[in-house]
């Protein structure tokens, strides 16, 4: 285990319930983050998502990867603790894609590879499974809220 | 100009057009991205993604200050390309 949960929660601004993320099991600098989201019935949203059928909404599927494409942007930094967990983040464009329903008990498997990270921020791109069947597959693109270099 | 630079011109020129959903034309060699056509520091990143792949170079961050407009771009691909 790379990161349990406690330690994910110093580096995400998120809490109950919108932490879509326990645990980070592999990190490798340029190469992948893979976090663990353990779905369970008693999950807030799924009272309304929806009453008489359980079905984790894709937006929130979203959430856990952008949640996991944070986390690997903060340890990519030189110094992660630095900014802490306030750092704010700002999830621009996404092109995503649903593939399979997700229910509870599913283990979700969050696999996201940087495409471009920078200190102002980078595009991740990846995919989220459940027992080996991909259910989504997503490019991140966000911009970290701080002082931008004069861009382009 | 050489060939070479115009078909780099060329290529992304329309790189940039489709990613940031605009015609070719608007693009013009020093028309700056920023302020005349409204880029932002996503569509930047998604342009150096782009660019990093499709020439298979690795840009630095310095580099991007100087990211300002198509000339400037062009002749940093280009450094690269060397």
């Amino acid at each position: 285990m790379v990161l349990n949960f406690e330690e994910i929660k110093k580096l995400l601004p998120q809490r109950f319930p919108f932490l879509m993320l326990d645990r980070i099991i592999d990190y490798e600098y340029e190469k992948r983050i893979v976090g663990i989201k353990n779905v369970t019935g008693n999950e807030t949203f799924f009272q309304g998502h929806f009453p008489e059928e359980a079905i984790m909404p894709g937006a929130l599927i979203l959430e856990a990867m952008a949640q996991t494409s944070l986390i690997y942007f903060k340890l990519s930094q030189n110094n992660p603790k630095k900014d802490s967990a306030s750092t704010p983040v700002l999830f621009g464009g996404i092109k995503a894609k649903f593939i399979m329903p997700v229910v509870p008990g599913d283990v979700l498997k969050i696999e996201m590879t940087p495409v471009k990270v920078i200190s102002s921020g980078g595009i991740m791109e990846g995919k989220a499974s459940v027992d080996g069947n991909v259910v989504c597959k997503a490019e991140l693109c966000f911009s970290a809220g701080r002082k931008q270099p004069k861009p382009l | 100009m050489n060939m070479k630079t115009e078909n780099l011109e060329m290529e992304i020129r329309s790189m940039i057009a489709e990613i940031a959903e605009m015609d070719e034309k608007e693009i013009e060699g020093n028309i700056s991205f920023q302020d005349e056509l409204g880029f932002d520091s996503m569509t930047a990143l998604e342009i150096i993604a782009k660019l990093e792949k499709k020439y298979k170079i690795k840009i630095s961050e310095g580099d991007l200050p100087n990211m300002i407009d198509l000339n400037s771009t062009i002749s940093i691909v280009q450094k690269y390309l060397r």
